[in-house]
């Protein structure tokens, strides 16, 4: 008698070929029945093409620029390759594909073409923003409030939609062209240099916001989750950014900065 | 240790200050320029969307024609399948 486990894992295998020798999918053909016309393999092709057909799609729905940039045979060929070694862990297919940037860069078939997964990140980034929940902004009543003995230990946090990507290739300029609408001179110049990134969502509205290497900087402090004491100190230390009680302000006003509490 | 502190008062400070001009928060004013989206729930790419309508063939659960969102002017016309439920107020 064969345990459920092993069936399930020997019927993984088969579907993505994770063997790459198909002995899991003679393996498993045993426990499938044949009809009249289909075979055990016919059946069992059925399902896996249906499968990875599925999660190609997803992936190319969360990753339409970087399709858009190789193709989508060449797309799909990746994506198939990415499924081998990196199963579905979530019951939400939204969630599917989140370190498939980290796959292409290491995908060698795709090394002509450096910037691809900086790309795919940037894509995920605004696939999560999407999906994120809604904020209301900083609640600055609520900050006026705070004591003097709470203060240092405020904390800030950037939009729980915000993710800060750098890259140095022009990413967001790759982006804008090869959007479905986008008119004009689609050429991109590798070499215009990198940028630096918050991708959030502003209510309804999706934002891939370019910053410059001081906000750069105090975002990524930001990010850390440091006090608000201990963040006025690295920040006035670290002289280029030293008037934080100029820049802080600015990046609430932008929306940057959405929340904050009070550490204990 | 006490220049922290006093940076930390003028920053708070000038952060408070951007409430007094109404500058921030002013995202939950009312709606002018953004319209009524209605069957996009496939933009958003879920699971009916993909998995269940690829496999199980429930269509039916698949752009939920009645739904609609608040997108900004204009945007409606742009996403596959969606159909403007009603145009942004005048202003």
């Amino acid at each position: 008698m064969t345990s459920l486990h092993t069936i399930q894992s020997l019927f993984y295998d088969a579907v993505f070929d994770r063997k790459k020798d198909s002995s899991a999918l003679s393996e498993i053909s045993e426990y499938i029945n044949a009809t009249p016309g289909l075979n055990a393999q016919d059946h069992f092709n059925i399902y896996r093409d249906s499968i990875i057909a599925t999660l190609n799609r997803a992936l190319r729905e969360i990753y339409p620029v970087c399709c858009r940039l190789v193709g989508e045979k060449f797309f799909n060929g990746m994506g198939t390759e990415y499924m081998r070694s990196h199963p579905s862990c979530s019951a939400d297919l939204a969630e599917y594909g989140g370190d498939f940037a980290e796959f292409i860069s290491g995908f060698k078939h795709a090394s002509e073409l450096p910037y691809l997964a900086d790309v795919a990140q940037l894509e995920l980034a605004w696939h999560r923003a999407f999906h994120a929940a809604d904020e209301s902004g900083l609640d600055l009543a609520a900050l006026d409030e705070v004591s003097e003995t709470d203060k240092p230990h405020i904390v800030f946090y950037l939009p729980v939609s915000a993710s800060l990507i750098a890259s140095e290739f022009p990413i967001q300029h790759i982006w804008q062209v090869n959007q479905s609408d986008f008119e004009g001179d689609d050429r991109v110049d590798l070499d215009e240099g990198g940028i630096k990134l918050l991708i959030w969502r502003q209510d309804y509205t999706m934002r891939i916001d370019p910053m410059d290497d001081v906000e750069w900087s105090i975002l990524k402090q930001i990010e850390t989750g440091h006090s608000f004491d201990s963040l006025c100190t690295i920040l006035s230390e670290n002289k280029p950014i030293a008037d934080i009680e100029n820049i802080l302000p600015v990046l609430v006003q932008r929306g940057w900065i959405a929340s904050f509490s009070i550490d204990d | 240790m006490k220049d922290t502190k006093i940076l930390m008062n003028v920053t708070l400070a000038g952060i408070v200050a951007l409430g007094m001009g109404g500058i921030a928060n002013d995202a939950q004013a009312a709606k002018a320029g953004f319209e009524k989206c209605a069957g996009i729930v496939k933009a958003g790419m879920n699971d009916c969307g993909t998995a269940k309508h690829d496999c199980a063939g429930q269509a039916k659960t698949d752009g939920g024609a009645d739904e609609w969102i608040y997108v900004p002017e204009g945007t409606c016309e742009k996403i596959a399948d969606a159909t403007l439920k009603q145009a942004a107020p005048k202003t």
